[in-house]
């Protein structure tokens, strides 16, 4: 089997002039948990997930103070700010994208993509020629190849 | 001539990449290391035994040691222990905050290396300015000024410090006596003109002081025993860093000696503190070594020494004050590090010639310590603090650090020449 043979075509994708809560609306609606950012051509510019969204709530210095701030459960003036947050909504689709995704060539063999997804700690992987999107596996799509072939069903 | 300009070249060349970073400065030593070899050797100036007899296992021995102890120290939470006990004790007043955390930051500079200390004390800062809802940018500033500063103080305190004491042969109870008082005076002044400068920004109040309240600052250690035999080991290595030049122990032998201790003690996992070892900053250290000695065996250093020596002669005073803002421009200009190496061979020269005792060798201390403050890219620790400041939301900028900073170096510099006139170097 073939990365072509198992992708999703139709790719619910956002343009990176799109607003934080276009996204949060296509998480909710269309129970993705991850968006790819492209542009007119359908280029790939980069990719969404919820991880992306949980990470604009965070002060950026937070990821030096490692393990620092695990014994701390009041955070004063700055959990007034989180609460309030006035600034969230102006954030838009690029500004929060992680530049750049892990892509495959459609005719990719799925352990490819299975490899991949591991590798990178990824949960889907977007299918692409010259960088313009075709269409998006996740886990599921996979599990669903493997368990719904002919001749393993019941 | 010929041998002299080439080995000059080598190292401007060098000194060009470290400034701009075009190529990565290790990259840039290492390959200037190799061409001084190469070419010295093939115009008879250099030779692979002089290379490896100008690199001073003294100094990478200190501070292989010293990193080693401050791996595991800064493992157990002790910096956060005390920077979050610190803040409890200043009821969240931003100008007693900053007092607090600027003054340990610059005692804890004087025991380990300013980089460790502000890795970890500038994070966290930010995060308790931010649960007080104070503006952090007053004590950010004061954390990494003073951090250097206080470096100054002792033998260990700073890469500088450990080349000039290895060189001219001081020792740690020398730097204490000779700096420490003026690194003291230093630190008391720099605050009351950083609490001039930011009077506005420190009368904050702080929105939410109970929520630091709250924190208990002793869940911050992580290991309460293997802190304690830390600190224990810690105890040890000063304490023989008192004794040294009684008991004729190189300051590197007890560096390392207190490293082994504290390994012993903690068992840590080797590979994760060896992780932790700038091994690049040793290896540049290491190969900067080769290049600076490359350059004396041409004789160019002693030329520069002798040539100048003669303003000594005209007014020693005058001499020692030219020298000092030399060094601070210069530390500032092309980092602190590799101007003092560059200045050592020549204050050897200087010494030989007659410039009496060790005040010269005090005089490079605090010219490097204190000028590196005068501009961002004078020392490792404001290289690194300016990069954490980014990532807070009163991020330093080049504005920024000449409006304070460098108005701390220049005062600071005016002290140490003052001190000069009146006789005291």
């Amino acid at each position: 089997m073939k990365a072509r043979d198992v992708m999703s075509k139709d790719v619910v994708t956002v343009s990176p002039s799109a607003g934080i809560r276009v996204v949060y609306d296509i998480f909710k609606k269309a129970r993705y948990g991850g968006v790819p950012v492209v542009d007119g051509d359908k280029k790939i510019l980069g990719m969404i997930t919820k991880a992306e969204m949980l990470s604009v709530l965070l002060p950026d210095y937070f990821d030096l103070l490692g393990d620092n701030i695990v014994f701390i459960d009041d955070f004063g003036a700055l959990d007034e700010e989180f609460e309030s947050l006035p600034t969230f909504e102006l954030f838009i689709a690029e500004d929060i994208m992680q530049k750049g995704a892990r892509t495959v060539e459609e005719d990719a063999s799925l352990l490819k993509v299975v490899a991949m997804m591991k590798k990178y700690g990824v949960r889907r992987i977007l299918v692409a020629k010259d960088s313009i999107l075709k269409g998006i596996i996740t886990r599921g799509d996979i599990c669903g190849a493997f368990f719904e072939r002919e001749g393993l069903k019941t | 001539m010929i041998n002299a300009i080439i080995a000059s070249t080598i190292l401007l060349a060098a000194l060009y990449f470290i400034v701009t970073e075009k190529i990565d400065k290790v990259i840039a030593v290492s390959s200037g290391a190799l061409l001084m070899i190469v070419l010295g050797t093939m115009l008879g100036f250099y030779s692979q035994q002089k290379a490896l007899q100008a690199i001073d296992f003294n100094t990478l021995g200190l501070l292989l040691g010293m990193m080693i102890i401050a791996s595991v120290l800064k493992r157990t939470g002790f910096f956060t222990y005390i920077a979050i006990s610190l803040a409890k004790l200043s009821k969240g007043k931003p100008w007693f905050l900053m007092v607090l955390l600027g003054v340990s930051t610059a005692f804890l500079s004087m025991l380990v290396d300013n980089v460790t200390t502000i890795v970890i004390i500038v994070p966290i800062s930010i995060l308790v300015c931010d649960i007080l809802g104070i503006n952090v940018l007053p004590i950010l500033m004061a954390e990494i000024l003073l951090s250097i500063v206080g470096g100054t103080a002792t033998l260990v305190g700073d890469p500088p410090n450990i080349f000039i004491g290895s060189a001219a042969n001081l020792s740690f109870n020398d730097f204490l006596k000779n700096l420490f008082p003026v690194v003291v005076v230093t630190i008391f002044f720099s605050l009351f003109i950083l609490k001039f400068l930011y009077r506005k920004k420190l009368s904050d109040k702080p929105r939410n002081f109970q929520a630091v309240l709250n924190i208990d600052a002793r869940k911050a250690i992580k290991d309460p025993k293997g802190m304690v035999k830390c600190l224990v080991a810690l105890g040890v290595t000063f304490t023989l860093f008192f004794l040294h030049d009684q008991l004729h122990l190189y300051p590197s032998f007890i560096a390392l000696f207190g490293a082994g201790l504290t390994l012993l003690l903690l068992r840590p996992k080797p590979e994760e503190i060896f992780h932790d070892v700038e091994w690049t900053i040793l290896a540049f250290f290491a190969c900067f070594f080769v290049i600076v000695g490359g350059l004396q065996e041409t004789g160019i250093l002693s030329i520069i020494a002798s040539k100048t020596v003669f303003l000594a002669d005209v007014d020693l005073k005058f001499y020692k004050i030219l020298l000092l803002w030399v060094t601070g421009v210069f530390s500032s200009l092309i980092g602190a590090v590799p101007f003092t190496m560059v200045m050592i061979p020549i204050m050897k020269t200087l010494s030989e010639l007659g410039i009496n005792g060790d005040s010269i060798w005090w005089i490079l201390a605090l010219g490097v310590g204190f000028g590196a403050n005068g501009l961002p890219l004078g020392h490792a620790a404001s290289i690194l603090g300016i990069s954490i400041s980014k990532k807070s939301r009163t991020p330093i900028d080049i504005k920024e650090w000449f409006s304070s900073a460098t108005i701390i170096a220049i005062t600071s510099l005016i002290f140490v020449s003052i001190l000069i006139l009146i006789g005291i170097f």
